[in-house]
């Protein structure tokens, strides 16, 4: 009790200063994404995308605290935040990464704060994110909490394609989401190498991981979108794992893609490796990611057995 | 609103405390009136994230080499795996596991040896207590098994060149979507669309 005194006393006398200084609300895009995590609120969140007549909708009931987010919908439910994540119910994968990240954003994008609004009946403001002149996401933040209660997602020539909105709102949550939690993960360490490049499109290799099957995933993010690529020698029946795939042609080569309300999902075979795309990124980043990395193709016979010959 | 409670100092007492989620329901609903609209208070509140925001990104002093042993983490390692460190040096063996390869080869051996001893079938003790023994095997049997094994080889590789269409890795979406996810989630965009995890959902 006595830290915490002095913490809110020495707190509030740097709330003097800091308030003297700005508004209630940020002004750069990494400090409204610092407030995002920071927030306390639970509602139900309702998610849609739509891509090339595509459509998924989620809605999902949400807890937020302490940067950690516990997620349910009727298929399950699940705790995310920090770099770690665990399902509920019986299966109970859990996952932790060891990193911890600092907010960087990608200079191509900038903010502008726009009018107050009301969500929900809740003094809120609308923030846009600019790229290139243009509207990449709208996203409409509650004043006293710092939530981003609604976002729009926009691609390159202006068309929505996700949204997000909170149904319900409150600053309520169960106060067992500020515990930490004691179960036991399974902890990813970075590698030190990789063989993807270090720039995808404007999107930073931030850090490399063991995957499945012997195979590698690489985490790239431009400070607002983000997205892993997962590798493997060898070829994979993509369609054999993917229930709700469809074909998708980029720059005149064919993908499979499976659509969710707030990710996409991109597999494909090249010569040597079975690649995997998971990730939010919009369309047209999507686009020029897929062509920075390996092409899908096949090797002919006498090259396939060559490599099962000797091994390269 | 601000007059629900007009001392300062307790209504950042108040806010420190819902921040650390630990007030009980009734208070939670007088934060949330505290919250609802009045500028003031809600400054207040903002700045004081803010703050607590800082004091976690402050710069921590590195531990001197010449206080672990041989330079490296030793048990802490071990702790560290276990979720027995608090959030400071939890952080701190972090940035060291990151910069050092000796400690991070160790830690991913002592991980590897961690899921291993996890994934040991269970053993029944309940009838006699004893630990059942498998009997040996004969080394004619080996033999007559290795010698199985390799023809099972050979034929595989000479029908794999015929047909020619390689492994084929065994992939699941909903791993992909979660270890994605979970390391998404430490990046401060992630708070945008949090529920990013519909694909994960065993």
């Amino acid at each position: 009790m006595i830290v915490r005194r002095m913490l809110v006393v020495g707190g509030l006398a740097a709330v003097f200063v800091v308030s003297a200084a700005g508004s209630a609300l940020a002004d750069d895009l990494a400090e409204y994404l610092e407030d995002a995590r920071d927030a306390i609120y639970s509602g139900e969140r309702l998610v849609a995308t739509s891509w090339d007549g595509i459509e998924s909708i989620g809605i999902f009931e949400i807890q937020h605290h302490g940067g950690m987010a516990s997620v349910g919908s009727g298929a399950g439910s699940a705790t995310i935040g920090a770099g770690r994540m665990y399902h509920g119910g019986p299966q109970e994968a859990a996952v932790s990464y060891v990193m911890h990240a600092e907010p960087e954003v990608d200079d191509r994008y900038s903010v502008e704060r726009g009018e107050a609004t009301r969500h929900l009946g809740r003094s809120a403001t609308v923030v846009e994110v600019l790229e290139a002149g243009s509207v990449r996401v709208r996203m409409v933040v509650d004043d006293s909490t710092s939530a981003p209660v609604a976002t729009e997602v926009f691609d390159d020539e202006g068309e929505l394609f996700r949204y997000s909105a909170m149904t319900e709102f409150s600053v309520w949550v169960d106060p067992a989401m500020a515990a930490f939690d004691d179960r036991e993960y399974r902890m990813m360490l970075p590698l030190d190498a990789a063989d993807l490049p270090v720039d995808l499109a404007g999107y930073r290799l931030i850090d490399v991981y063991a995957a499945p099957q012997d195979g590698r995933q690489a985490f790239y993010t431009d400070g607002l979108f983000s997205f892993s690529v997962f590798t493997t020698r060898g070829r994979a029946d993509w369609a054999k794992i993917a229930d709700n795939e469809h074909s998708y042609s980029a720059d005149g080569n064919r993908y499979l893609r499976v659509v969710s309300p707030t990710s996409v999902t991109v597999l494909w075979n090249a010569p040597t490796t079975a690649i995997a795309l998971v990730g939010d990124l919009p369309p047209d980043h999507l686009e020029e990611v897929l062509g920075e990395l390996p092409l899908p193709g096949t090797d002919n016979w006498m090259k396939r057995m060559w490599r099962k010959l000797f091994g390269y | 609103m601000a007059r629900l409670i007009s001392d300062p100092d307790a209504r950042g007492e108040l806010f420190s405390a819902y921040l650390d989620g630990q007030l009980a329901p009734d208070e939670v609903v007088l934060v949330s009136n505290l919250l609802d609209g009045d500028e003031e208070v809600i400054r207040e509140f903002r700045s004081l994230q803010r703050i607590r925001r800082s004091l976690r990104l402050l710069p921590e002093f590195e531990v001197p080499a010449n206080l672990l042993p041989d330079g490296h983490l030793g048990d802490r390692l071990s702790a560290y795996l276990d979720g027995e460190l608090v959030t400071l040096e939890h952080r701190r063996v972090t940035r060291h596991v990151v910069d050092c390869p000796d400690c991070r080869i160790e830690l991913q051996e002592l991980d590897r040896a961690r899921i291993a001893v996890r994934s040991l079938p269970g053993v029944d003790t309940t009838s006699t207590g004893e630990i059942p023994v498998t009997p040996p095997v004969r080394h004619t049997r080996r033999y007559v098994a290795a010698g199985i094994g390799a023809a099972a080889v050979a034929a595989a590789l000479v029908v794999g060149l015929a047909v020619g269409n390689g492994d084929e890795p065994a992939f699941s979406l909903n791993d992909l979507g979660t270890r994605h996810v979970a390391r998404a989630s430490a990046e401060p965009g992630f708070a945008v669309l949090p529920a990013s995890v519909e694909v994960s959902f065993p």
